[in-house]
């Protein structure tokens, strides 16, 4: 029967102590993957399937998941990247950022409009950096990871990420002052 | 155009989008979990010494409540039986099932299909035409997650006692017969729909009620359950003595028996509602091979012809609280 499976189902009744717990992890840390691919792919409908895609392979290879070797938000963000990478070799020349993705703000409808604004402009601009910078970008500003955390999964010194995330602000800012769009 | 306006870029994901995202990792979840068929595990619930046993090797710990729910035979009382670890290892370790210890293969006649995930009660209740109960006292801070139906099922079985009579052998049990018109005979099995309820708080706390309509057994006529439920008992180890005074007080159609694991196990009455339930602990993880099992405990109780199962991980007196308020 599956329902007695279901009802003890891993993570449901464990202690985090003896087990991941699941749930408190997914919360955590959804909205970094989501932003991740907000700032790599675009908003929308595109970033919400690659997040679902890489939750749910997370989801199934979760008793793969080993902490002494990584932390789980490295884990799952390697998932993401991958997936990613995936989705570009797919799509070679991928849509454009959407125009009007889902982005929290306040209540004002003024506010709410200028920070769509801002975010449809961004988007065009992070579209003409190079892929590893973007992705850099992504991992920085979307999934929130220190330069450090950014450098083990890069495969690069800390200060060669420095580097290459200054240099790639000062493109975007560079762009955005010229108003580029 | 700098750090902070990068990160102030940040969004949370929609609630929609992650509501919806939760509901396909719980399928994936029900998909990895669901077992290939129906089998005969509601049919060996024609037997209460069966179910008993047949219970125990699977479920070691709180999980045999989850499964014996599943096999029930109008039950209206619960009795729990303490078993050793190294016999449910010795019954485990001989990869028994359902089906190979009734010796025949089960005709379904109604599949349950698989297993029907909602976010809300009302929708599964929409949805399946059920009226599941709901519990008004949610400690610790839990709120429904998510709601699982699985669905009505009917199978029917011709049973052979020879895997049976081989166990008995195996285990020395000699002193006791088969009872009469068992083999041969024709076993049926309706176990209704069952809903589950399962509860999650923002920090670590879980609960899942579980519930259904007492299931319906047909037995051959004039099968002495008592006789097969000594029998049950004493595969599962308890002494001759004991099995057979055991077996004369349970009423075999009324009483499900619940093995748990004497070492890792505590278990008291507990009154819900009037109603006679028992309370279970679990205070390790079950025996090795016996899946990912941690502490837990359950609260069995059955009202009106419904069985009922809370499970979770929030205390006795939450537990208790919660399914009293189940209505």
């Amino acid at each position: 029967m599956a329902i007695d499976h279901a009802i003890e189902t891993r993570g449901w009744f464990q202690s985090p102590a003896r087990e991941e717990d699941w749930d408190a992890l997914y919360a955590e840390q959804l909205p970094r993957v989501y932003n991740y691919f907000r700032f790599r792919v675009g908003d929308g409908a595109v970033a919400e399937d690659l997040t679902s895609a890489t939750l749910e392979k997370a989801w199934r290879a979760r008793a793969r998941f080993r902490r002494d070797l990584a932390g789980f938000s490295t884990w799952l963000l390697a998932i993401a990247r991958n997936v990613a990478i995936d989705h570009y070799r797919a799509r070679r020349a991928h849509a454009p950022l959407e125009a009007a993705g889902h982005v929290a703000g306040g209540a004002d409808p003024a506010d709410l409009e200028e920070r769509h604004a801002d975010w449809r402009r961004l988007g065009l601009l992070l579209e003409r950096l190079p892929e590893r910078d973007r992705d850099l970008i992504a991992l920085k500003f979307g999934a929130g990871w220190t330069n450090r955390a950014i450098a083990r999964a890069a495969h690069l010194s800390e200060s060669n990420v420095g580097t290459l995330l200054h240099r790639a602000i000062a493109a975007l800012r560079a762009d955005w002052e010229e108003g580029g769009s | 155009m700098d750090e902070k306006f990068l990160e102030s870029q940040r969004t949370a994901p929609r609630p929609g989008f992650e509501r919806s995202l939760r509901e396909s990792l719980a399928r994936i979840e029900e998909a990895e979990s669901a077992r290939p068929a129906l089998g005969a595990g509601p049919l060996l619930a024609a037997a209460a010494g069966l179910a008993v046993l047949a219970a125990s090797f699977s479920f070691p710990s709180v999980r045999v409540s989850a499964q014996a729910m599943l096999d029930l035979f109008r039950v209206r009382e619960f009795s729990v039986v303490q078993v050793d670890d190294a016999r449910i290892q010795q019954l485990r370790d001989r990869k028994l099932d359902p089906e190979s210890l009734l010796g025949g293969k089960p005709v379904v006649l109604q599949e349950a299909g698989k297993p029907r995930v909602f976010t809300t009660l009302e929708a599964a209740a929409a949805a399946t035409g059920l009226s599941p109960e709901r519990p008004s006292v949610l400690p610790r801070g839990l709120a429904l997650d998510t709601v699982l139906v699985n669905g009505e099922c009917r199978s029917r079985v011709t049973v052979n006692t020879k895997p049976l009579r081989d166990l008995m052998d195996a285990f020395d049990v000699r002193d006791l017969e088969l009872p009469a018109g068992l083999d041969g005979g024709t076993v049926e099995a309706h176990v209704p729909a069952v809903v589950v309820e399962r509860f999650r708080s923002g920090g670590v706390a879980r609960a899942a009620l579980v519930q259904c309509a007492g299931p319906e057994v047909t037995l051959p006529p004039g099968v002495d359950l008592s006789r097969l439920g000594e029998i049950g008992l004493r595969l599962l180890g308890l002494p001759p003595e004991d099995a057979h005074r055991l077996a004369g007080r349970i009423d075999w159609r009324s009483t499900l028996v619940v093995p748990v694991v004497s070492s890792a196990t505590t278990f008291l009455q507990v009154d819900v509602n009037g109603a006679k339930g028992v309370y279970i602990e679990t205070s390790r993880s079950g025996l090795q091979g016996a899946g990912d099992h941690g502490p837990g405990e359950a609260v069995l109780w059955s009202r009106n012809g419904r069985v009922y199962a809370l499970m979770g991980n929030i205390g006795r007196l939450g537990l208790v609280q919660m399914a009293e308020s189940v209505h």
